[in-house]
């Protein structure tokens, strides 16, 4: 009998993760972990940052510039705080000297997993070595995953170009993106000549973002690379501070205590906080993270705790040849 | 969470991880990102253990949810591939029994395709056999959504020749 794709899916679905079993010690550590009283969590601990560094912020220009008719408080004189130090930062950055060599080297914690990244700026390649399954490590590899460093001297550096052309950026990774699964699925089904030419994958449902919530992220992500200039990164930091709804705190701390400038955004479409950390000289990014924050239980959905997932950036070494990892 | 509790714990864990594991594997397309978001889940599930009800049906939702905030947080990075990993080796019609580690590449890019939305509703109705009414309940969605996005869902998938070269080749076993 032959069996509907519903049944048929449900035995691949079943074959192909049949071998797949859960290691028993994560179990013991969740236990143990479960079990450690008065930790606090990293996520609401910075919810809570957050909302106190908006207050004060808010409070303390509010304070000097007060409300008057047909002007809007909150938000307008958050945004012109936070421009103040953006203004700051991107200035400091234009200054910083250039970082040379064609390799780099970053150790990074992801959430608690330590791994490195190296990239080849010449290429934009990049490699990563992290823990895999029962702690062998496991190397993974992008080719042309980061834009080359010609292509990032290419990049516009006037506030209204490097706008455009980061919502631009946008839709062409998102395209890669859609052109990378493309690549997997032919792969497999390279011995099967008569199926090629069949559409493969529809358009993928992405989140209706707004520009300005695409040129933050944007900005954000490209910030994290360590192979802009001294110019890109300056031009970066005064987008963003074109952009509405951001919030700076320039007495932050990151994951591991470090001195930072925050500078956060919060996307309504995606329902996201997204932050990177500065350091005070604008020289780098020491954390970037992403943040859901707590949601009350509403239309029979329970509610649901903070999240976050950061990156932590320990060390960034540039070479001239191919650094081991 | 007390002795007996981490028992009771351990028991669920022991009962269920496995298919946690495996559904993590489908939500995410990635074995190793799921051992992640396994590892999440239960840690969520510990820390609630004596308030929740229903802990098969709270990691279901906690995993769905724990994949939507991944895919978000993980824009920045480029897409990786496993180092030296043979795609290319995985021919679906070789062989009269396909190993699970030939098939699972072809059916996690074929999955890839689809949205979180689809993907988690694909394989609560179709791997972890959940009714469409549980479906609903489990996502927070109703059974209307849950049969429009399962039928989208399977038209998507029906258009991956990866899949489709599997399924015939299931489909004649």
């Amino acid at each position: 009998m032959i069996a509907n794709d519903e049944d048929l899916l449900r035995d691949l679905m079943h074959r192909a993760t049949g071998d797949l079993h859960a290691r028993r010690e994560i179990t013991a550590g969740v236990i143990t972990t479960c079990r450690r009283r008065h930790r606090r969590t990293r996520a609401l601990g910075l919810s809570v940052t957050g909302a106190a560094a908006a207050t004060a912020i808010a409070a303390a220009v509010g304070s000097s510039a007060p409300a008057g008719p047909g002007r809007t408080s909150g938000p307008v004189i958050k945004l012109t705080a936070a421009q103040r130090t953006l203004t700051h930062l991107s200035a400091a950055a234009a200054a910083a000297t250039a970082p040379t060599g064609r390799w780099v080297k970053m150790t990074e914690l992801a959430g608690k997993q330590r791994k490195i990244t190296i990239i080849d700026t010449r290429t934009g390649d990049v490699w990563t070595v992290q823990p895999g399954v029962h702690g062998a490590p496991r190397e993974l590899f992008s080719r042309a995953g980061l834009p080359t460093a010609a292509q990032l001297a290419a990049y516009p550096t006037s506030v209204p170009a490097l706008r455009a052309f980061l919502i631009r950026q946008a839709s062409r990774q998102a395209a890669e993106t859609l052109r990378f699964f493309h690549a997997q699925a032919m792969a497999t089904v390279r011995k099967h000549p008569g199926l090629r030419g069949k559409k493969l994958i529809g358009n993928t449902s992405q989140p209706k973002e707004t520009s300005d919530d695409t040129v933050f992220a944007q900005a954000a992500y490209t910030l994290w690379n360590p192979a802009i200039s001294p110019a890109l990164r300056s031009a970066l930091l005064k987008v963003i501070a074109a952009t509405p709804g951001v919030v700076v705190n320039s007495h932050a701390r990151d994951g591991l205590g470090r001195s930072a400038v925050e500078i956060s955004r919060y996307d309504s479409a995606a329902s996201y906080t997204e932050a990177v950390y500065e350091t005070p000289d604008a020289a780098r990014v020491l954390e970037t993270s992403s943040l859901r924050p707590a949601t009350p239980a509403m239309n029979g959905r329970p509610a649901e705790k903070a999240y976050q997932l950061s990156d932590t950036y320990l060390s960034i070494v540039w070479s001239a040849t191919r650094p081991s990892a | 969470m007390d002795n007996k509790q981490a028992r009771a714990f351990e028991s669920f864990v022991a009962e269920s991880g496995d298919l946690l594991l495996r559904i993590a594997t489908l939500l995410t397309c990635d074995v190793h990102i799921a051992e992640d978001v396994y590892q999440e889940t239960l840690q969520r599930l510990a820390k609630r253990w004596p308030k929740v009800d229903n802990p098969r049906a709270y990691c279901r939702r906690a995993m769905h949810n724990i994949v939507i905030d991944q895919r978000r947080a993980r824009r920045r990075r480029p897409p990786e591939l496993e180092l030296f990993a043979d795609y290319d080796s995985s021919d679906p019609r070789a062989g009269d029994r396909l190993a699970a580690v030939e098939l699972r590449p072809a059916l996690l890019a074929a999955l890839a395709a689809l949205s979180p939305q689809q993907r988690a509703i694909v394989v609560l109705r179709y791997f972890d056999d959940r009714s469409e009414t549980e479906t609903a309940d489990l996502l927070g969605v109703s059974v209307g959504t849950v049969k429009s996005t399962a039928s989208r869902a399977m038209a998507r998938l029906r258009e991956q020749p990866g899949l489709g070269a599997l399924m015939a080749t299931s489909d004649t076993q």
